[in-house]
């Protein structure tokens, strides 16, 4: 044990605890405002970390990457525009509560779900991290399909308004993603010869276009209004222990399952906060309090979330394989340094990989810290004049959107979806399944084709192989039972006398 | 008919032509050499399905009784002013004329005071936020961080 | 007046000369079509870093990443102002498109300016599958042709080497199936989901050797040879290619061009920058860790290496999506 414990009083130098400090809050801040990421500001800060420490550099992006995928639940809460994709599930729940007058209770569960979440991905990271990375690649092809095919009938029936427009968002979403570069043959299809779809539409002007534009055009429509949320309530913000009780079983689950996705490369925090948020839904005593500020849902997103970035490190650390997009970039930072992390890293490197893990956990608290006491002025934000808030979320947009590849066309493709948007959102398509749809369609497709590449068209391990069965049973029992069950329900109170108002 | 039948109808249309078109695209698209499927089913299928899931909203959304239902929002001119300015900064932007932090604190003053109808009592907030973010987005995304934005100094 | 009008003149004329002489008087950009933190990313960024800290140029060097698919930021430099002050970093990869007819432009569109660093790739098996060496590899996939999984990412570099390979080495029939880069076909070999593939030195190195550089105990990969001149060091057991009997390499390097009409003072000028900042310690370190050549071709062997590249890379990329 004597190398972790080494590993954390390293950490107790000023100067490391100090770009922690800088890490998580700049990620934070980052992260919470619409159109920038964590992830952005991360591949920014590359060049920056050239000139560093290869200790100082990764403790410094490590915490920023905490931080961003935290500070994205802020926006997520108060404004109901995710910070990143992690975030989506969270305006489901967190909005709502807050717009019901307690946004400091919704931002305080978020927070320290979130906390939790990194904190039991750290015990899964320091115990079991070789052999969980090993057991993860024998996760194929055709096991990623299913799953992802159940994430996708998990949103789906967790969506708000009526199952016809939650598949038609879900579904559209998935079309979407399509123009652009077939990722089963490296040739471009579905780009109407417009050059610049060759790349396809990237998920950051899609999800900010649809969920900040879009909300940011139809706020709008109220300026001036009175009516505003003047007052911000912040008692709560504080999880009492009774609150730790009765959320333990949620906040371990949803955690657990945050690292497991994490640790599978490819597929990231979105998917873990869906499986998480369903799974809690399905199991919990109020499911019909999710969509309207269920604080259930709130913990089981967020602990998620941030669950998968410890996850990730898993996989990068035991055999140098990033387990997502934002470990490829601190890959990058490593190999600047000359480092190159591969399955030797523990032993090149060690005192390096250690620090990772400890910066991991210390940011991971701090990032609690800093916020929980943030939180009286966060939840202010919710009070700030509509005519002055909206034109510089605007402004930040635009500059994320600009900044992903330095390209005007992500800047339009934004504004077009933010339109597209704020359409649906007024027709009360909801806005979650699109963006998942996007993300999720391109895995779906190119791991099935993936799989049929190996099996010369043969799609029978679908259903074989075991993991890849279970997914699909999980998938075909949530699309059957549940409205079975309502139908149960509704018999019995029509027997009754009852009448339900028309759903939409 | 109600304004958000009017905006579902209208929504679902534009979805089904944008269905067409993949529908029509992928009719070009070879098949998969590697595997049986190639770059054509899946896009089809989904366009295919998300065509009749739209055919089936327009025909809930003309039969259903709206009485008592919340109407959406009407459009207001400070909407259509905000949205313009956002539109007109965008395209500014892109011919990279202008100096990034110099275009921003410019919209921002305009927007922000042609949305409070630059009351007195505001001005000086105004006036702070414009250069605070303005420039101070400018600063740090091109002097400390690199994104390629117009500069003039 | 007749003096002051030929004095204006004059003076108009020494303005109007394009000051290229005093090239470079602005910042340079260097666009990147690919992801910051990838190979490519790197490289320019070692460059940018070895000119600058070295001053081997007055002006400062913007690395600029755009994203998305590689042939978005070539265009966008291939249509750049041929001014001197816009450059490309690409590799083979665009080659492989012009050839499949996946892009409708190519290398001889732009100014070429130098080719950086070299490195050679291997042929990769996983070590349980009975297969010791090269030849019994070819062997196996004549004998049961397409049963042989070969991880790629379909269109790009690690795809034409395996065709390439394989048409130089009696054509054994490989199934290809599309994994991505070296480190997804690495989890793919671990996870038994693929039988074989192809990686460069410096990430063999990474995934199959022990820091001391004996073999590590729980690599699951076999090496089976070097699609180079020569062994390389790290790994003297390893035959290459042409010491089995087959006329082949297969070596890649990072491209530097710029937009056709460039003028020839900012070509040369980046191109001697270039060359000087391989030479710093800091870039020799750099190569040398990642096991790539420290070799820079400018000038008339710039440009014979390229068309030896095209000559091989036409025809495979023809294959390639013929197949397709």
């Amino acid at each position: 044990m004597l190398p972790e414990l080494s590993a954390f009083i390293t950490l107790f130098d000023p100067w490391v605890l100090c770009l922690i400090l800088m890490g998580v809050t700049s990620g934070v801040v980052v992260g919470a405002i619409p159109g920038l990421t964590g992830a952005m500001l991360i591949s920014l800060m590359l060049p920056v970390t050239f000139f560093m420490q290869p200790y100082d550099a990764i403790v410094l992006l490590v915490s920023m990457y905490v931080g961003g995928t935290s500070g994205g639940l802020v926006t997520a809460t108060l404004l109901r525009m995710p910070g990143s994709p992690s975030n989506i599930l969270t305006t489901f729940d967190g909005y709502p509560l807050a717009k019901s007058g307690r946004p400091g209770r919704a931002l305080g569960l978020g927070i320290t779900a979130s906390c939790v979440g990194g904190l039991i991905a750290a015990v899964v990271l320091f115990t079991v991290t070789k052999p969980l990375s090993i057991l993860a690649t024998l996760f194929g092809p055709f096991e990623y399909f299913s799953l992802v095919i159940m994430a996708m009938v998990l949103i789906a029936s967790v969506s708000q308004g009526s199952l016809v427009k939650g598949l038609i968002a879900g579904f559209l979403g998935m079309l979407i993603s399509m123009p652009g570069v077939d990722p089963s043959t490296g040739m471009t299809r579905l780009t109407f010869d417009v050059w610049r779809l060759d790349g396809g539409l990237k998920l950051l002007p899609v999800l900010v276009g649809v969920f900040a534009v879009g909300q940011i055009i139809s706020d709008s429509l109220r300026f001036g209004e009175r009516g505003q949320v003047t007052e911000a309530k912040t008692e709560g913000i504080l999880m009492s222990f009774s609150d730790l009780k009765k959320s333990a079983g949620n906040m371990l689950r949803s955690s657990l399952i945050g690292t497991w996705v994490g640790i599978l490369p490819g597929i990231g925090a979105s998917i873990g906060s869906i499986l998480a948020y369903t799974t809690q839904k399905n199991l919990s005593k109020e499911p019909e309090k999710f969509g309207h500020g269920s604080e259930e849902g709130i913990i089981a997103s967020e602990a998620a979330n941030n669950a998968t970035v410890g996850g990730a490190l898993i996989p990068l650390i035991a055999m140098g394989i990033p387990g997502s997009v934002v470990d490829a970039i601190l890959i990058a930072a490593l190999m600047m340094h000359s480092i190159s992390p591969g399955p030797t890293l523990f032993v090149t490197n060690g005192d390096l990989v250690y620090g990772m893990m400890a910066a991991y956990v210390v940011a991971t608290i701090a990032m609690w810290v800093i916020l929980t006491f943030s939180v009286r002025w966060i939840a202010r934000i919710m009070t700030l004049p509509m005519t002055f808030l909206l034109p510089v979320v605007v402004v930040f947009c635009m500059l994320g959107a600009f900044a992903l590849s330095n390209v005007m066309f992500d800047v339009w493709v934004m504004l077009g979806f933010g339109i597209l948007g704020f359409l649906m959102d007024r027709g009360k398509f909801p806005l979650g399944p699109f963006v998942i749809g996007f993300i999720l369609a391109p895995i779906a497709e190119s791991k099935l084709r993936t799989g049929l590449m190996m099996t010369a068209g043969d799609p029978s391990p679908v259903l074989t192989r075991p993991f890849s069965a279970a997914f699909i049973v999980v998938a075909i029992l949530l699309l059957i039972v549940p409205p079975l069950l309502a139908w149960r329900r509704a018999r019995k109170s029509v027997e009754l006398g009852d009448f339900d108002a028309g759903g939409d | 008919m109600n304004a958000l039948k009017r905006t579902e109808i209208g929504v679902c249309g534009l979805i089904i032509v944008f269905c067409l078109a993949i529908i029509w695209e992928t009719r070009s698209l070879p098949p998969g050499h590697f595997e049986p499927l190639g770059s054509g089913p899946f896009p089809m299928a989904i366009a295919g399905l998300v065509f009749v899931l739209c055919i089936a909203a327009i025909v809930i959304a003309v039969f259903r009784d709206d009485t008592g239902r919340e109407a959406p929002d009407r459009a207001t001119r400070s909407a259509f002013f905000f949205v313009a300015m956002v539109l007109i900064y965008a395209a500014v932007f892109s011919f990279r004329a202008v100096d990034f932090g110099i275009l921003t604190t410019f919209f921002l003053f305009f927007t922000i005071g042609g949305l409070e109808r630059f009351q007195r009592k505001l001005l000086p907030w105004i006036v702070v936020v414009s250069l605070v973010v303005g420039m101070g987005t400018s600063l740090v995304f091109t002097r400390f961080l690199y994104v390629d934005l117009p500069t003039w100094f | 007046m007749f003096r002051t009008a030929i004095s204006a003149l004059a003076i108009l004329a020494a303005t109007a000369i394009p000051a290229i002489a005093d090239w470079p008087e602005k910042p340079i950009k260097l666009i990147v079509p690919f992801g910051a933190g990838g190979g490519s990313d790197q490289m320019a960024r070692n460059i940018q870093v070895g000119i600058q800290e070295n001053d081997y140029l007055p002006q400062p060097i913007n690395v600029v990443n755009v994203t998305g698919h590689f042939s978005i930021g070539s265009r966008q430099a291939k249509d750049a102002k041929a001014d001197g002050y816009t450059f490309l970093q690409i590799h083979m990869a665009l080659m492989g498109g012009e050839g499949s007819g996946a892009i409708d432009f190519g290398w001889r569109d732009f100014e070429h300016v130098a080719a950086v660093g070299e490195f050679c790739v291997i042929p990769v098996v996983r070590n349980d599958i009975g297969i010791k060496s090269y030849s019994e590899l070819v062997e196996k996939a004549k004998a049961e042709p397409k049963s042989l999984l070969f991880g790629a990412n379909l269109g790009a570099i690690n795809h034409m080497s395996g065709i390439a390979l394989s048409e130089a080495t009696g054509k054994p029939e490989f199934r290809y199936v599309q994994i991505g880069g070296s480190t997804a076909n690495f989890t793919a070999l671990t996870g038994k989901q693929i039988h074989l593939s192809t990686m460069g030195v410096s990430e063999i190195l990474k995934f199959h050797l022990m820091p001391d550089g004996s073999v590590n105990p729980d690599s699951p990969l076999l090496p089976l040879a070097y699609a180079g001149p020569e062994r390389v060091s790290a790994l003297p057991d390893l035959p290459t290619l042409r010491e089995l009997g087959y006329e082949i390499d297969f070596c890649v390097s990072n491209w530097i061009f710029a937009p056709k009409g460039t003028p020839r003072e900012a070509v040369e000028g980046m191109a001697a920058a270039i060359e000087k900042a391989t030479q710093t310690e800091k870039m020799s370190e750099w190569f040398a860790s990642r096991n790539v050549n420290n070799i820079v071709r400018t000038g008339d062997e710039l440009e014979a290496y390229l068309t030896g590249v095209w000559e091989v890379i036409e025809p495979v990329a023809k294959i390639a999506a013929a197949q397709k």
